[in-house]
């Protein structure tokens, strides 16, 4: 296997707050990583620094074996490295498919091309039947469909999903997993952020866990969660059995 | 199993009608209208010009300039001068006009858009831009004739030097830059998508791969090249130009006035707006500007305010709301 995108030693310090610290990762190349950790655990700071909406304090990012900590986002997104919000940002006076149409132009300069793209893309996530809809006029769940499919129209390789199944419903969910396995199954490698732990136990192949910008624990979903250490994070030294 | 097939194509009706208006519009002079539907036109089709290139960087790129009366005046200023001083034929002034708009353009717009200036900030900045360019104009008095402006020598009918006897000739030359203006602005397809997202949100804009800096800087200099081929224009058109009418605050709301009033959101948007107000704005002024002073300035601002309220799209997004289909072509 070979490693497509590693954090070594990434620190983030806001003010007095560490967000980040020393955190080393590695994704493998076709795996799907949680990531995840108590609210305010570091998650979505890390991917802002990843990302390079964030620049770290310490540490380097590498991704395909080069360093690209100091490059700007739209950059990175060239190399094939694309996120989601956590908070959806459609762009909201724009229709739907528009909204892919502009990350489908990343990778042709032909607009009728880059439309194709997105209608195809709006139908494997499943939003086709929106795609005249404002971006403002969505569902939240809808929204957290067009993240996936903006994300998705700048064919990466590399995909970070920022809880994209936060208040989806179980069978919401379910068809929202499969997608993700599909998208690996097709050559991307994931990094997904999620509090749900029915949907890490589904689809990760490990899981590595932040509390307080400090990485606690790393290994396949079953065992960390019957990590000490994790299930204090979660919910506090006194509910430890035994 | 595909939901796809029920997605119907954007309409192509707009393109035939696009041909069929400059066609209609080419045909006005031979029909012998009176020197004054002459002149109007030609304002109409100026400010459409103006607006359709302001609407660039201020209504696809969300970035509202202020200034651009200040990229125009100093097209003006630069084939006029030219012209006076070095006998250079006003038709290669305008494309140094051109680069005179870029760089100053350029000028204000980098350092606004490196140290992330956006929304009313940006609006200040290029604000004060056009009146310091104002001012500039006004001091260097050797050069510029000062506030009293400059009067170009007329030589009567010589097309090599950009002047014409006749009002028809203006006409068709500013008919061909609409036209091209709009096929332009028509043609830069991606552009247009990433000023979009630019103006919706920049860091999401940023997440899909848009260089955002690159294409707001690129929006700029575009829009300053062409308001600075529309000064010289102005320039040849008028014969006299002043501080104040070539590059004054005045001008730079009338220009984003026609584009927001028409609808900064689509592409003819500026042309409607211009082809609306261009005429009321004249027709008031006469009508009214010699008996009671200044009450045409406040019908039109009566007017735009009602628009404002009312169509927030402007009358293109209006008009697509009614129709219930896009405008685009």
């Amino acid at each position: 296997m070979t490693t497509v995108l590693e954090g070594r030693g990434l620190s983030k310090r806001f003010g007095g707050l560490w967000a980040l610290r020393g955190v080393d990762f590695r994704l493998e190349e076709g795996e799907i990583l949680g990531l995840i950790g108590p609210n305010g655990s570091g998650k979505t700071t890390l991917f802002n620094v990843v990302t390079g909406f964030l620049k770290p304090t310490e540490g380097r990012v590498v991704a395909f074996g080069e360093d690209i900590t100091a490059l700007p986002p739209y950059k990175i997104c060239q190399r094939g490295i694309a996120r989601t919000f956590q908070i959806a940002r459609p762009f909201s006076d724009l229709t739907v498919l528009d909204n892919v149409v502009i990350g489908a132009l990343l990778r042709t300069g032909d607009p009728e091309e880059a439309v194709e793209k997105a209608k195809n893309i709006l139908d494997f996530v499943g939003l086709y039947r929106k795609a005249r809809d404002l971006g403002k006029n969505l569902t939240t769940i809808e929204r957290k469909h067009l993240e996936l499919a903006k994300a998705l129209s700048t064919e990466p390789k590399i995909l970070l999903l920022d809880e994209v199944m936060a208040g989806l419903k179980p069978a919401e969910m379910d068809a929202i997993l499969k997608t993700l396995v599909r998208i690996r199954d097709s050559g991307v490698s994931e990094i997904v952020v999620e509090h749900v732990m029915r949907a890490i136990e589904a689809i990760c192949d490990r899981v590595i866990v932040l509390d307080y910008g400090e990485k606690i624990a790393e290994g396949k979903p079953r065992e960390v969660m019957a990590n000490g250490k994790v299930i204090d994070a979660y919910l506090g030294r006194e509910y430890r059995l035994a | 199993m595909s939901e796809k097939k029920r997605l119907k194509m954007r309409p192509r009706s707009g393109w035939a009608a696009f041909l069929t208006l400059i066609v209609a519009l080419a045909l006005v002079p031979f029909l012998g209208p009176p020197p004054y539907v002459t002149h109007v036109l030609i304002l109409v089709l100026l400010f459409a010009y103006l607006g359709t290139a302001w609407n660039l960087i201020g209504g696809y790129g969300g970035q509202l300039s202020l200034g651009h009366g200040a990229f125009f005046g100093l097209g003006a200023y630069t084939s006029t001068l030219l012209f006076l001083n070095y006998g250079l034929s006003p038709w290669i002034g305008m494309a140094i006009a051109a680069g005179v708009g870029a760089g100053s353009a350029a000028l204000i717009g980098y350092p606004c858009f490196r140290f992330g200036l956006r929304g009313p900030f940006f609006a200040l900045a290029t604000l004060a831009f056009g009146l310091i360019v104002v001012e500039l104009l006004t001091a260097f008095r050797e050069i510029t004739g000062g506030s009293l402006g400059i009067f170009p020598p007329y030589l009567g009918n010589v097309p090599h030097l950009f002047q014409f006897a006749s009002k028809e000739a203006y006409y068709m030359i500013i008919l061909a830059m609409w036209a091209l203006i709009v096929l332009l602005v028509r043609a830069m397809r991606r552009t247009r998508y990433y000023l979009v997202a630019i103006r919706e949100d920049e860091e999401a804009a940023a997440a899909l791969g848009v260089p955002v800096r690159k294409y707001k800087l690129l929006a700029a200099v575009i829009s300053g090249a062409l308001s600075g081929i529309g000064g010289t224009f102005y320039a040849q058109y008028f014969s006299y130009i002043n501080p104040e009418s070539a590059a004054g605050l005045a001008l730079s709301v009338e220009i984003l006035t026609v584009a927001i009033f028409g609808g900064m959101y689509g592409l003819m948007g500026p042309t409607l707006g211009s082809a609306v107000l261009t005429p009321i704005s004249e027709l008031l002024r006469i009508w009214l500007g010699g008996t009671y002073l200044g009450v045409h300035l406040m019908i039109y601002g009566l007017l735009l305010i009602l628009v404002i309220v009312f169509m927030p799209r402007g009358i293109l997004g209006k008009l697509e709301e009614v129709l219930k289909r896009e405008l685009e072509f």
